[in-house]
């Protein structure tokens, strides 16, 4: 009975353990300084043709960027960011590549390995975009350059971007794209006093842009001009 | 009494925060002089100081206090008088009273802006508390608000003629009309392919005391709001609001209405927005009434009346050419789908604005309007006005 279950736990080990193969990343350019921290927790330079593991923390310094290759996937990462390699697998018909970005901006161009899925997932402390063969930058907010990208807020609320979309997040909740481009129009607020701030999701994240703040004045009320006439009675 | 202990209280909290150290504050200082034409030249000032503070009780400014003073002073182009008054414009507690995994609930209760999704029902302050819930299919908003402590002076719910005649007053502070106002809002993002929904329900009860020279009114306004995109770089928001409601008057009268809206926004370059709208309200027949929002909002800048037996089709551009300097310009023409008592037909003004915003230095703001009005009959009308906003 026991070399029966011995056996079996082999066979189920195999079946679950061995399609699961780590990949290394391998490091193509660097630009300025770029500092990876190995096991024992020392910061030291990063070099082209470094092979990158799961695990791997990297920082790139001011005006300095490194692009590196997770399997057929190119990862730019920008100036100014840390960021963790916390995945990278290829199973029987998936790749799948996790990171961690602690702070800074990332572009991935995100390509099929062997024709083989891909799982690209890019983690930060308040969103989280996955993404299945595209090209696209991450930091405070999502820039789609290619093919479509989802993106999780904590919460678990989602919104799906696409190609030339740009998302933002507002709490919790991720606007709309037509929010962030209202956003990017850079309008000068006449006031900034407090009353002027949206609090509700709903109100910032929609493509309409929100009511206009209403005007107060000494002047006498404006009293409606056109009060209703009533027409219809019903006793 | 009330507002001794309310002034108590405030010091108190105020004092006990002090520790913390991050009080934010200010004192914004508006000032507009401007001309219109209306039938000749006439020249108004609008002044409007604002002191305000911002006492955050934690580093992320989930949980927050902020207040607003305001002194208020003009001389309206129809008078040569200055007109003053003071008054608490926010008094807006701010707190993330649960948290979850997949749950976020927050509220902001006191003086509080409010407003509906459209913005043509309801858009000024209430007394209350508004709950926001986000959750992993969208979010939700509840609002339940009182108008009857606020100042009459800043206008707000003036639903009925009563509650205009009270607004007609020159005294410093005068309670506004008694309207209790309840709002649910729920949006779900890309319910339908990239498409967002929103669905709200809007009511208010009129607590005015009915006698027989007085009117009350209560309504209830149901909207839904669709919106996404047509392109990248094109977008579209549908709404419909309809409004049931019952007038007590000599009778009783049923106040039943709809307000209809498209808007397109296109973002074809960085800085550049263009936008066309057309809304849909009906007249009076047998059938409907006018529209009757809570808030009441002129339609327009020199066409002051509402959105009542209206359909509007407006266009604009705005071009911000450099991070302090903004250009806009839009077109606005006013009918009327059914004829109006002064006999003007379907088509009533045409009406064009234009504003430049500059920010002078990060502190202060200028901003230039200007808005002609061309009427089916009659004089055209103009107005422009020139307004600087400082911050201390």
């Amino acid at each position: 009975m026991k070399r029966h279950i011995f056996a079996i736990g082999i066979v189920l080990l195999a079946v679950t353990v061995f399609p699961l193969a780590a990949l290394d990343g391998l490091v193509v350019t660097v630009n300025g300084k770029v500092e990876v921290q190995d096991a024992s927790g020392a910061w030291k330079k990063l070099n082209p043709g470094d092979p990158l593991i799961a695990g791997t923390m990297i920082s790139t310094g001011f005006k300095s960027e490194a692009t590196v290759k997770l399997g057929a996937s190119i990862l730019t990462i920008r100036p100014l960011t840390r960021m963790t390699l916390t995945q990278l697998v290829e199973k029987d018909d998936i790749v799948n590549t996790e990171l961690y970005l602690e702070v800074g901006n990332v572009k991935a161009e995100v390509n099929s390995l062997n024709s083989k899925k891909n799982g690209f997932t890019v983690k930060s402390p308040v969103a989280t975009a996955s993404v299945r063969g595209t090209v696209f930058e991450m930091g405070d907010q999502l820039v789609i350059l290619k093919g479509s990208v989802e993106f999780v807020t904590p919460l678990g609320q989602t919104r799906t971007g696409t190609a030339g979309q740009e998302l933002k997040l507002f709490g919790d909740s991720v606007a709309s794209p037509a929010a962030a481009l209202q956003g990017r129009m850079e309008t000068i607020a006449l006031s900034t006093i407090p009353s002027t701030e949206v609090k509700s999701a709903v109100q910032a994240t929609q493509s309409a842009p929100p009511a206009p703040v209403p005007v107060i004045s000494a002047a006498p009320v404006e009293v409606p001009t056109a009060l209703t006439t009533v027409v219809v009675s019903i006793n | 009494m009330k507002i001794t202990k309310l002034c108590v209280f405030t010091a108190l909290l105020v004092l006990a925060t002090a520790s913390l150290g991050a009080f934010d504050y200010g004192l914004e200082l508006s000032n507009t002089g401007g001309v219109n034409y209306l039938t000749k030249a006439t020249y108004y000032t609008d002044h409007k100081g604002t002191l305000w503070l911002t006492i955050p009780f934690d580093s992320s400014n989930s949980n927050s206090l902020s207040i607003e003073g305001s002194a208020y002073a003009a001389k309206p182009s129809s008078t040569d008088t200055f007109a003053v008054f003071a008054d608490l414009d926010l008094f807006r507690l701010s707190l993330v009273p649960y948290k979850s995994a997949k749950t976020k609930i927050s509220v902001d209760a006191g003086r509080i802006p409010a407003s509906d999704v459209t913005g043509f029902i309801l858009n000024q302050s209430v007394d209350g508390a508004e709950f926001h819930g986000a959750f992993p299919f969208g979010n939700i908003d509840f609002l339940a608000g009182y108008t009857g402590l606020l100042n009459v002076r800043k206008g707000g719910a003036l639903m009925t003629p009563s509650d205009s005649a009270d607004a007609k007053t020159t005294d410093i502070y005068v309670f506004g009309s008694k309207h209790v106002i309840g709002k649910f809002t729920i949006q779900l993002p890309q319910l339908i392919g990239t498409t967002d929904l929103i669905v709200e329900a809007v009511g208010q009860y009129d607590l005015r005391a009915k006698t027989d020279s007085t009117e009350t009114v209560h309504t209830v306004y149901g909207t839904v709001s669709a919106s996404g995109p047509v392109t990248n770089i094109l977008y579209y928001s549908l709404d419909g609001t309809f409004q049931a409601g019952v007038l007590d008057s000599d009778k009783t009268y049923s106040e039943t209405s709809a307000i209809a809206s498209i808007r397109f926004d296109l973002f074809p370059a960085p800085g550049n927005q263009l936008f066309a709208q057309f809304i849909y309200s009906p007249g009076n027949d047998s059938l409907f009434t006018g529209f009757l929002p809570i808030t009441f909002q002129g339609a327009g800048t020199l066409y002051t009346a509402g959105y009542a037996n209206l359909m509007r089709a407006s266009a604009g551009y705005y071009f911000n050419p450099l991070p302090m300097l903004n250009f806009d310009i839009a077109g606005k023409v006013f009918m009327h789908p059914k004829k109006t008592d002064t006999g003007i037909g379907l088509y009533d003004c045409t009406e064009v604005t234009a504003g430049i915003t500059v920010k002078a230095t990060s502190d202060l703001r200028f901003r230039f309007d200007s808005a002609l009005q061309i009427p089916n009959s009659g004089d055209n009308q103009y107005q422009a006005s020139l307004k600087a906003i400082l911050d201390i």
